[in-house]
């Protein structure tokens, strides 16, 4: 519980003195008297990253004029203000957690991420869409279902979730497009033929899931573009345009894995570069200065792990498979190398620090289910901490 | 009635097209923001000038741009809030200035701060697109911010082909009039000259009413281009052979009062060829700058010279000061100005203007230049 001073006079803001005459009259005493301290409405405590009222104190926030009809129980007027902390990244155990309490069966999820790529890449051709504008749709998609139920029941079908993606970084992305015409496409592509009536409550539900997915991302719209980093490091490591095009190839298939939201973008970037090298045997000599390109050598690893596990297991579904049929074999060869040189890993960690990181996950009101319904939410920068303790330590 | 908030609501700020703008305090610091309320739209949900400010915004923190502080979601409401400042710039002119024209020392300091933060998006590839009086933001304490970047948008590698329909028409510069869409920062850079002038007028500088009144106003002052002196001009979308021709203007000839370096610098900020005109970071080594770059050369040269004191320009009622009186006593007023000289540099590091501005880029974000160099 929280405490503010009430400055001189009491002066409460009058808003909130208005709701509290109007809750209970015993208040309206304590008000007057000038040095009482009141305590606030607003009550929040803080947590590593996510800020909530005590279940409580939680009281269900008035929405509009009736609400004393609608309840018959004596409602104390408190204001359910959450704050929301975005973090951009994630440890691949937070990733893990996180969706071992939203996704059910991890083939299926999988199978529909692969569906959504087909379907999103389609429309970015037929739209003239920069490839990014499909990396910042994949990486909603995969954040979204960090925190929101992936299920068979779940309300929200997983395929609109991801054109709704899409319709958001094309709105960040500078391409906009009509959601009319992109929901028309999107359903020519998949094969649904809606009426009239059926489209326009199309419509409304996407724009509804598109607030979830918002608040879910916590507005924090920083999306990392692996591309910019390609293109630099294939220059400064003079690469040209024809050896670098199996590097871009390579790049646009990382979108239909995780990595994106595993990795930083410079580490993916690099990690193109080295598949490119070794899949071109071409006698470049890439001399994988880590250090100079701000590459820390266990994560690309463990990046590259992923990149060869994905083509290994899914060569035929690749964007590559379409150009190189024949790389298929070179990539096994490759994964064979890759794990005989026994290449360091950046996280080892023993039982013990898992059990002890798994109790720390399951405190952490970041993974916990959202709340979309109450109140007020507010989305700050992680960054914002300070301004974030100056304010409720109050 | 709407809910409670955390934010109390005060009187409405302005309107725009998206959002409208209130006064707010925040109810347990007591902090004053601005909350700009964003009208959705039924058809395309959120407002993309709406996302793209956020994503924008959350990324430059600089002294001299507006920080955006919490996104909030009631509802069926998105608030974006905002620090507070007192009034735009606008405003500012209408109230504080001579029929609208400011002080010479106050405009340097302005148009300073402006540079500042111009360069500071420019280096983190961001355009803001948008630069007018109305989007420029003032406090008491005489700082400038830039605000409004619902119109902004990053660039980068490629230089993508941008939409011709930005920048309200008066301070739009004349290669995007005639319809280019491979700008880059000198789209701000020309705003940030027109300005400038209209700082010392006191009313825009062209004031056009369309597209062609727009063009046909710049081309009285600055000319009208020819291949000779633009080339590829006339392979511009919306050039016209019958373009009235026009000699150019001495820029006096609408700003008399100008000094000789700030007309300096505002030529090179109107320079009709796009690759001709100056950068934010060229702009802010301008000589007119110099007691700003090199504080201690300048102070010499002041006892020398009768100058308004850099104190004025934070608390610019102080100005008008008795010339003959300073005559009389001139060597009272050397020991005040080197009080004031002192106050000043207090002053900076009190409110947090830094003297010497060496700007860190935030660090570990990759959106950050120093990955980029």
């Amino acid at each position: 519980m929280v405490e503010i001073p009430t400055g001189p006079k009491g002066k409460l803001p009058q808003r909130l003195t208005q709701i509290k005459n109007k809750e209970s009259t015993t208040s309206t005493t304590s008000l007057s008297t000038p040095n009482s301290r009141i305590r606030s409405p607003i009550t929040p405590s803080v947590d590593i990253s996510t800020v909530t009222n005590d279940t409580a104190q939680k009281t269900e926030t008035p929405t509009n004029g009736n609400m004393a009809s609608s309840s018959t129980e004596k409602q104390e007027a408190q204001i359910t203000s959450t704050i929301q902390l975005s973090r951009p990244f994630l440890t691949r155990q937070q990733i893990k957690f996180a969706r071992s309490k939203t996704i059910e069966n991890p083939a299926i999820y999988n199978q529909r991420l692969l569906q959504l790529h087909q379907y999103l890449l389609k429309i970015c051709h037929s739209f003239k869409f920069p490839m990014r504008v499909l990396e910042g749709s994949m990486y909603y998609y995969q954040r979204f279902y960090l925190h929101n139920k992936f299920e068979k029941t779940a309300l929200i079908n997983p395929l609109d979730v991801g054109i709704t993606c899409l319709f958001i970084v094309s709105k960040n992305e500078d391409t906009i497009k009509k959601l009319r015409d992109l929901l028309i496409l999107f359903n020519q592509t998949r094969g649904v033929t809606l009426s009239a009536e059926q489209f326009e409550n199309y419509r409304k539900r996407i724009l509804s899931i598109e607030f979830q997915i918002l608040e879910t991302i916590g507005f924090d719209f920083r999306t990392y573009h692996s591309e910019e980093f390609l293109i630099k490091y294939n220059k400064l490591l003079k690469v040209d345009k024809e050896t670098s095009y199996i590097s871009w190839l390579i790049l646009c298939d990382t979108y239909q894995t995780d990595v994106s939201l595993k990795y930083p973008p410079h580490i993916i970037a690099i990690c193109c570069i080295i598949l490119n090298n070794k899949l071109s045997d071409s006698s470049l000599k890439l001399t994988t200065d880590y250090q100079r390109l701000r590459c820390e050598e266990k994560l690309v690893n463990e990046c590259l792990q992923d990149i060869l596990t994905h083509y290994v297991e899914s060569f035929k579904i690749t964007g590559l498979a379409l150009k190189f049929p024949d790389y298929q074999i070179k990539f096994v060869h490759i994964k064979m190398e890759f794990n005989e040189s026994k290449p360091q890993m950046m996280f080892h960690v023993d039982e013990k620090q898992k059990q002890q990181q798994h109790q720390d996950l399951e405190k952490d009101q970041f993974f916990q289910e959202r709340d979309f319904t109450t109140g007020e939410r507010r989305y700050m920068l992680e960054n914002q901490k300070k301004r974030l303790y100056a304010e409720v330590d109050k | 009635m709407s809910q409670p908030s955390q934010f109390q609501q005060l009187e409405k700020l302005g309107e725009g097209t998206y959002a409208t703008v209130y006064k707010g305090r925040n109810r347990s610091t007591g902090t004053l923001v601005a909350l700009k309320e964003i009208n959705l739209d039924s058809e395309e949900g959120t407002p993309s000038t709406a996302i793209r400010e956020i994503s924008l915004m959350k990324d430059l923190k600089h002294n001299n741009i507006i920080n955006l502080y919490d996104v909030i979601h009631t509802e069926n409401k998105l608030t974006l809030v905002f620090e507070y400042l007192d009034r735009d710039l606008k405003k500012y002119m209408d109230i504080n200035g001579n029929h609208g024209a400011l002080d010479p020392q106050v405009i340097k300091s302005f148009m300073f701060q402006l540079l500042k933060g111009i360069q500071f998006c420019h280096q983190n590839r961001v355009l803001h697109r948008d630069l007018k009086p109305q989007n420029l933001l003032t406090n008491n304490k005489g700082e400038l911010k830039i605000g409004d970047f619902g119109l902004a948008r990053a660039f980068g590698i490629p230089v993508n082909t941008f939409s011709s329909e930005v920048v309200t028409l008066w301070y739009r510069a004349p290669d995007v009039l005639m319809g280019s869409k491979n700008y880059s920062t000198s789209i701000d850079m020309w705003s940030a000259g027109c300005i400038l002038a209209e700082m010392f007028i006191g009313r825009p500088l062209f004031p056009g009413g369309s597209n062609e009144d727009q063009l046909h106003k710049i081309f009285k002052l600055m000319g009208t281009p020819t291949e000779r002196t633009w080339p590829g001009v006339s392979q511009l979308p919306n050039y016209r052979a019958n373009f009235e021709m026009f000699a150019p203007q001495d820029l006096r000839s609408v700003i008399p009062t100008i000094d000789v370096l700030a007309l300096s610098l505002l030529t090179s900020l109107l320079q009709m060829v796009p690759e001709n005109r100056i950068s934010a970071a060229q702009a802010l080594q301008h000589p007119w700058f110099d007691e700003y770059n090199q504080p201690q050369l300048v102070q010499q040269q002041q006892y020398q010279q009768t100058a308004n004191t850099v104190s004025g320009v934070l608390n610019p009622g102080n100005l008008g000061y008795d010339q003959q009186a300073q005559q009389h006593n001139l060597q009272m007023q050397q020991q005040q100005q080197q009080q004031q000289q002192q106050q000043q540099q207090q002053q900076y590091q009190q409110q947090g203007v830094p003297v010497q501005y060496n700007h860190q880029p935030q660090q570990g974000h990759p959106n950050n230049n120093q990955y980029y160099q």
